[in-house]
């Protein structure tokens, strides 16, 4: 027997290896270079492969005309796997600017750009995954490298805990996700999605639909959406908030487009079964984020309980089960990590400034002292709501729309009602940022020097947010592209 | 087929995968819910391979050696970050780990 | 006798006697030691075979060991990827031979890695 050599496409793969790049070097960097040159040098190199990866991402989406598969078939070459690459690997990059002066990383700041790379890297093999070995192996590289890069500031108590805690809730999502995926392969004796999709349940439905509900309550736990999120607001607090911010936008972007395409490709005939359950999950996010975010005072536990609401909100499309649902997910996903990022920019920005973490009434003041983070905070939650200017209004709209399409009027009014909800805490935000200083807010021994990263990263996150909204008519265009290739069930 | 069936198989690794499911939301000790944590992945891949032989397809035992890699690599993240919080003397009780309220 | 009692026999004497044994030890220790006149501490503490039961002294392994532990397990468990490889060596054409050179090059990166850091010494 003589086993062949898989069909390899070497330009479908440049991202990875761009990346793949960057974590060697910036590892090697991190022991062999000393003092300031080895911190400039793993920002140097997180970005440079940042922007590889980003710049062989877009190219791909143009020429990617048709999907195709790459080694045997096991990863997806195609505009969906590229869109999701180009969000995530944006998401990094803005990261990558919050850790240019992370008070807590000191030395380890180089190892902090290896894993930020390393967690890229395995999303964006996560969102091309099409067969259930590359997705699981995808899901845990991410989630490892994220269970490290939250203890990337050792000598926090709090971010180790943190960061066991995310290990040991995130393992056992990954375990339930993991039987799941033997169920299903038990049921139907394969492992790409779409050759899944095709032998249906064969003679053990039984199996095939309990695999189902368990690969859906692992992707959950990554989503964070209700009631898989109670380690949502205790690690988004605990972890280092360059991370935090990383951690919203990619992990969301990244699991929902699995769930996109797992869904649509290898469960075609339990549709009517996996849509409900999604709108059940949804409802249930939008119900324990909302309220959960109405009685925080600590503001990166307020953005996690509103990062599980918005989960109910982006899994309200993918429920939908339709084409325009498809789109509506795609589009949502770019505001909002631009927004989940860009907000938790302003709190490390504020984080630094004040030495401590930042309550609600911590941020008072911050538009009358740092005019542009007060403006762009102030965005960024009205954005959250889902007002104008940012993409967010038309992301909620697209979402509603698929709803409509789909005759879910009542999961509409529940959307439409907490959005309502979430106006309060939302706006308590940006009263606080307009309240007049209360004088003391200043900490002892001045102010840290002016981080023009931060800033950058801000200004970017708000030029994002916003251009999607200004810049909807080619958006919807690259992802009406993107997702032409799935077939949706209703 | 030889042995016990797929069936058989199937039931025993979903009695691990409540053992370690059990273990780890009610164990306090974050190593024992390590150990927990590996028992779960493990049902899973007995499943896997028990599967494997049902269908003679090696696609599920390629994915068992995989998970056993993903396996080995979670669990010595754990145990850094245990010798992490032991070197700074945090309580190793997963109840107990309150700095984080809730 | 009937052939098959007959065989089973000698296992039903065994297990009678593997019952009775202990159960004498723990009859004759109870009617011996235990009785409340005679209860002194090392009378009630379980026999486990001359090792001293409770607490074991604090022995602390330095922090060394564990790392060097930690990082065996995650470089051994790699091997697991070589034994298909060796078992289907003649099999495979130079193209995977190639492939897995380069998995054991990324393997090299963490092996500098951590020596360079320290961890080794």
């Amino acid at each position: 027997m003589s086993i062949d050599t898989p069909a390899i496409d070497w330009a479908g793969l440049s991202p990875y290896f761009a990346l793949l790049g960057g974590i060697v070097a910036a590892l090697l960097s991190s022991v062999f270079l000393r003092g300031p040159a080895r911190n400039a040098a793993g920002f140097a190199i997180a970005a440079l492969a940042l922007l590889g990866a980003l710049a062989a991402a877009i190219a791909l989406a143009v020429v990617d005309e048709t999907g195709s598969g790459m080694i045997a078939d096991s990863l997806r070459r195609d505009r969906l796997a590229d869109v999701a690459q180009i969000v995530v690997v944006c998401a990094g990059l803005l990261a990558a600017l919050l850790f240019v002066r992370e008070p807590d990383a000191g030395e380890r700041r180089g190892d902090a750009y290896a894993l930020l790379l390393s967690a890229v890297a395995g999303m964006a093999l996560f969102v091309a995954a099409n067969d259930l070995i590359v997705l699981f192996l995808g899901l845990e590289w991410f989630s490892i490298s994220l269970y490290i890069l939250c203890a990337v500031t050792p000598e926090r108590t709090r971010s180790l805990e943190a960061s066991l805690k995310y290990l040991i809730v995130g393992g056992f999502g990954s375990a339930v996700l993991l039987f799941g995926a033997a169920l299903v392969y038990g049921a139907s004796g394969k492992l790409r999605f779409a050759e899944i999709g095709l032998a249906g349940p064969g003679s053990d439905r039984l199996l095939l639909v309990t695999g189902l509900a368990m690969l859906l309550v692992g992707l959950a736990f990554k989503v964070s959406a209700a009631p898989f999120h109670m380690w949502t607001p205790d690690v988004y607090q605990g972890a280092p908030t360059p991370v935090t911010g990383f951690m919203a936008a990619a992990t969301k972007a990244a699991a929902l487009v699995v769930a996109l395409r797992f869904l649509t490709e290898a469960f075609p005939g339990e549709a009517a079964l996996w849509t409900i359950t999604l709108a059940v999950l949804a409802v249930a996010s939008l119900a324990v984020g909302n309220l959960g975010a109405l009685v925080q005072r600590d503001l990166k536990r307020l953005l996690a309980y509103s990062s599980v609401s918005h989960a109910g909100f982006l899994l309200m499309p993918v429920a939908a089960g339709n084409a325009l649902g498809g789109r509506a997910l795609l589009y949502y996903l770019i505001p909002y990590a631009a927004l989940s990022v860009g907000s938790f920019a302003v709190v490390a920005a504020r984080e630094r400034e004040l030495g401590r973490a930042v309550t609600i009434d911590g941020m008072t003041g911050l538009g009358w002292e740092r005019p542009v983070h007060g403006a762009a905070m102030t965005t960024f939650m009205l954005g959250f709501i889902g007002l104008p200017p940012t993409g967010l209004f038309l992301g909620k709209f697209y979402a509603f729309s698929a709803l409509y399409e789909r005759g879910w009027t009542w999961l509409m009014i529940i959307g439409a009602v907490f959005t309502a909800v979430s106006v309060a805490y939302y706006l308590g935000v940006v009263r606080a940022i307009y309240a007049r200083p209360v004088l003391a807010a200043a900490p002892a021994g001045g102010s840290p020097p002016r981080d023009t990263a931060i800033d950058v990263a801000i200004v970017a996150s708000l030029v994002i947010a916003v251009g999607t909204f200004f810049g909807v008519d080619p958006l919807i265009d690259v992802v009406t592209r993107a997702v032409a290739d799935l077939t949706f069930p209703f | 087929m030889l042995g016990p069936t797929v069936a058989a198989y199937l039931v025993l690794s979903a009695i691990l995968f409540a053992t370690g499911a059990a273990g780890v939301l009610i164990r306090r000790s974050p190593l024992i819910v390590l150990l927990a944590l590996e028992l779960m992945l493990n049902a899973g891949n007995l499943a896997l391979i028990a599967f494997a032989r049902q269908h003679a397809d090696s696609g599920g035992q390629v994915f068992a050696l995989a998970v056993m890699v993903v396996a080995a690599t979670e669990v010595v993240v754990g145990l850094g970050l245990i010798v992490a919080m032991s070197r700074k003397k945090v309580e190793l009780d997963v109840d107990a780990l309150t700095e984080l309220e809730g | 006798m009937h052939p098959v009692l007959d065989s089973y026999l000698p296992l039903f004497i065994y297990a009678l006697l593997a019952l009775a044994i202990p159960a004498s030890m723990i009859a004759l220790s109870f009617v011996l030691s235990t009785r409340p006149s005679r209860r002194t501490r090392a009378r009630t503490l379980p026999f486990e075979s001359g090792v001293s039961t409770g607490p074991p002294p604090q022995q602390r392994l330095s922090v060394k060991f564990y790392l060097i532990a930690m990082l065996f397990l995650v470089f051994d468990i790699e091997v697991v990827f070589l034994y298909p490889i060796a078992t289907m060596i003649g099999d495979i054409g130079w193209f995977a031979v190639a492939e897995f050179g380069f998995f054991l090059a990324m393997l090299v990166v963490p092996l500098v890695y951590v020596w360079k850091r320290g961890a080794l010494e």
